[in-house]
């Protein structure tokens, strides 16, 4: 069999036969689609025209350094990869032309170690000016390849590599099938993972407000049991002290069951406030509405009233607006109230003089159909601390033992009347100086016409969105509790801000795309989705991010919330005064606020140490995705920005903030030790305002640097 | 002298409110639950009653109705004691067949002026 083959490989196969067979090698290609298993068809194809002992194929590794053989005719060949310029086959990856081994070389090629092969010939596949595999093939005779084997032999190349291009090809589409086959499992069970914690979370906070409800009513419901069962004994106490009083002529023993009465009524008259604050608090206060007449209910009070005021000497005057004739309202309830602040402003005041003002307001943008009564009650007494103002209306915190010991009372007088002031859709503020007495005003509206929603107020002319960029004064309530949001609403609008209502987290979605608020009340329990899905997709959107959320909820997650960017945390019940602040506080820009971006420890300490000496407020992150958290929270006068950081480096950071327009003008000045490509100065030149060079720039250029900038800002605002 | 049916289940309460009424100068029938107060009222028929409305056996809404439906050519004033001061009681009361509501504790001048108000 070698004989026949040494001999047809001297001769050139004649032009139709050869066509034959390059359309059968054509064929065998256009059928197989597995590489490998064509190529023993293809040596035995071959093996018509060329004697073949041993057929090996060789592929370069990726770097190009080493080819590895793979066996065609055989089962078994060298598994150690060869350097890339060893052996025949190394010639042709290396020439990217044919080789012919006519007689034994002194050493066996390295493709064939066991046989010193006399021929061999290493046919290169090209494709792209590259040498993308060799084929090797071996005879056990010397001269059994010729030079003219390779120019039919040539023909075969071109196929023959794109037949395994097509392979790799295939090859790799595969990988990446497969890689990205992985890649979406993953994605799919990270999702089902993170539904999952959403389920779970949900459930939690469900489950933690459930609980805490529960708690509640059962307290309240216990303070309404309990004050029932203190009642009855005292009742008889008091009954049988009036009883002997009457029935006695002895003026001691008068005295006596005087103070045994008077004791037993404080006692009485404790335990109905918390028997009243727990029924509110249950939400088992009942309002009456209907139509009062203000002026009788004023003077039956300060009739029943004055012989307290006379007590500390004190006078009373009162005006009403002529406007008001009837209140639609909770006559009980009202003259609670009236009564109460009244009934302090005597108990405060020695030798001074109580002020009663009862006007009408008109409707204005908060409450856009209501007009509402203002009762203002003025006295010249004691006055409050402005430290204690803010415990005043706390249940249980009169503002000091002393108070109680001198004045008496829970407490809890002021605490009611606001509660019923807000059952009513209204409130109760104070303004007081030490020394020079207190001003407590009620905020009613004319016509409750909801008891279970008080006054359910909607911004009727929402604000022009476009016309409302430069002078944005909007806050967004984003709450499912008619009375937190109506509270919310009215303290902020006192305040000074527009507010925009919205009672489900869509409708909230929606009205901050449309109007972009300075800022976003969040609750975290809402009927369709919950704050923190809210919160995390305000905060995903580049259009809102910048818009500072705080959060209003009962539940202790205050980490939570500022992990997902809110900007500021309150508990509920809210203290509307410190609402108020915090949003006047996030929403307003802040100049002289520093961003510092820089993942040095010590970089960051020395120019922080440096800016805030020279008065500058700092903040800092260690990286640019902190650095957009932190951005998300707050809007900064000036950024100061390090290139090279982890997670997120400078260039990316710049490219997120430039993109973002609200964003888009805050001063960037970089602080970089990093050498520049041309297309890195471009963008910086692009995007920033300053380059300062680590390690060549002075402490005094950086500071001037930035107070420049920074007075450019304040010139332009 | 008027006669006073007082209905109270505590002791303590009853006995309080009944020595202030006969101090007052008005004669004093008690009892301690509905089912009793129904038949001391067909009995005899007493000017006035006080009605406790949280009462053992049967509570003093039922107590009232029946006695407007089994006594309805004879009307006694029937004065509601009840310990919730909620608003609603007094509705509720009223709609039982309650004259007048007076929320407890007691205060014993104006529950005087109550009375008085039907006796006279």
């Amino acid at each position: 069999m070698n004989e026949s083959l040494t001999s047809g490989a001297d001769d050139t196969p004649q032009v139709m036969p050869l066509i034959n067979y390059l359309d059968k090698i054509a064929h065998l290609f256009s059928q197989n689609n597995d590489f490998f298993t064509l190529l023993p068809l293809l040596i035995t194809q071959l093996k018509q025209h060329l004697p073949i002992t041993h057929a090996l194929f060789a592929t370069p590794s990726a770097t190009h350094h080493h080819y590895t053989l793979h066996p065609i005719t055989t089962t078994t060949s060298p598994t150690t990869p060869i350097p890339i310029t060893h052996g025949l086959a190394g010639h042709a990856f290396t020439h990217h032309t044919p080789a012919i081994l006519t007689h034994p070389p002194a050493t066996p090629d390295p493709a064939f170690p066991h046989q010193n092969y006399p021929s061999i010939l290493a046919f290169p596949l090209i494709s792209n000016n590259q040498t993308t595999a060799v084929l090797l093939l071996a005879h056990t005779t010397p001269q059994a390849y010729h030079q003219n084997n390779l120019v039919w032999l040539t023909s075969l190349a071109t196929p023959l590599a794109l037949a395994f291009n097509h392979k790799q090809t295939q090859q790799q589409l595969q990988q990446e099938h497969l890689s990205r086959q992985q890649l979406e499992q993953q994605l799919t069970t990270q999702q089902n993972h993170l539904e999952e914690l959403v389920a779970t979370r949900t459930a939690q906070l469900t489950q933690a407000k459930e609980a805490a409800e529960a708690a509640n009513r059962t307290k309240s419901t216990f303070l309404a049991n309990m004050s029932h069962e203190l009642r009855t004994p005292l009742t008889v106490i008091i009954g049988y002290a009036e009883m002997l009083a009457e029935q006695t002529n002895d003026t001691y023993t008068i005295d006596k069951l005087n103070k045994i009465h008077l004791s037993a009524k404080q006692l009485l008259s404790i335990i109905s406030d918390i028997l009243d604050l727990s029924k509110i608090e249950a939400g088992e206060m009942i309002l009456h509405l209907e139509p009062v007449p203000l002026k009788p209910l004023i003077e039956h009070i300060i009739t029943t009233l004055q012989p307290l005021i006379d007590n500390n000497n004190n006078q009373i005057s009162w005006s009403i607006t002529n406007t008001i004739d009837t209140l639609h309202a909770d006559a009980q309830k009202l003259k609670q109230i009236i009564s109460n602040l009244l009934n302090n402003a005597a108990k405060f005041t020695h030798d001074g003089h109580i002020t009663m003002t009862i006007t009408q307001e008109a409707s204005n943008t908060v409450t856009n159909e209501q007009d509402w009564l203002k009762i203002e009650i003025k006295d010249t007494g004691i006055g409050i601390p402005s430290a204690k103002m803010n415990r005043l209306f706390r249940a249980f915190a009169q503002i000091d033992d002393s108070t109680t010991r001198e004045y008496g009372g829970t407490g809890l007088g002021l605490v009611i009347s606001r509660r019923l002031c807000q059952l009513m859709g209204g409130d109760l503020t104070v303004a007081s100086q030490p020394d020079h007495g207190s001003i407590f005003t009620i905020y009613l509206p004319t016509n409750i016409t909801s008891q279970q929603h008080p006054s359910l107020h909607r911004l009727q002319h929402l604000p022009d969105p476009n016309q409302n960029d430069n002078h944005n004064n909007t806050i967004l309530i984003i709450d499912d509790d008619p009375n937190a949001r109506h509270l919310i609403s009215q303290h902020l609008h006192n305040a000074g801000y527009q507010v925009l209502i919205a009672d489900t987290g869509r409708e909230g979605l929606h009205l901050a795309a449309t109007h972009h608020p300075l800022a976003i009340t969040l609750d975290a329990l809402l009927p369709d989705m919950t704050g923190w899905q809210l919160l995390t997709t305000l905060k995903n959107d580049p259009a809102l991010t910048h818009i500072p959320v705080v959060m209003l909820t009962v539940m202790e997650d205050r980490q939570t919330g500022l992990d997902l960017g809110a900007t500021d945390y309150l508990h509920k019940p809210i203290d509307y005064d410190r609402l108020a602040t915090v949003i006047t506080q996030h929403s307003s820009p802040q100049i002289g606020d520093i961003l510092l971006v820089e993942d040095n420890q010590d970089l960051r300490h020395i120019v922080t140490k440096m800016l805030t000496k020279q008065g500058w407020q700092v903040r800092t992150a260690t990286n640019g995705y902190e650095a957009l958290t932190t951005l998300q929270q707050a809007t900064p006068a000036l950024i100061l920005l390090d290139l090279m950081m982890p997670e997120m480096d400078g260039f990316q950071f710049m490219n997120h903030v430039r993109q973002n327009p609200y964003w888009a003008n805050i001063p960037i000045i970089i602080i970089t030790a990093k050498k520049l490509s041309p297309q890195e100065k471009e963008q910086i030149e692009q995007q920033t305002q300053q380059l300062l060079q680590k390690g060549s720039f002075h402490t005094d250029e950086l500071l001037s640097q930035v107070t420049q900038l920074i007075n450019q800002l304040n010139d332009t605002l | 002298m008027s006669t006073i049916l007082l209905v109270e289940d505590n002791e303590m309460v009853q006995e309080m409110l009944a020595e202030r009424l006969e101090y007052r100068g008005f004669s004093v029938l008690l009892a301690s639950d509905g089912a009793t107060a129904i038949n001391i009222a067909h009995q005899n028929k007493p000017d006035l009653i006080l009605m406790d409305m949280n009462l053992p056996k049967i509570d003093g809404w039922t107590a009232t109705r029946r006695i407007r439906e089994e006594m309805p050519d004879h009307h006694i004033p029937i004065i509601a004691l009840t310990a919730h001061a909620i608003a609603g009681d007094r509705e509720k009361c009223l709609a039982a067949g309650c004259d007048e509501y007076e929320p407890k504790p007691v205060h014993f001048k104006r529950l005087l002026q109550k009375i008085n108000d039907f006796l006279t």
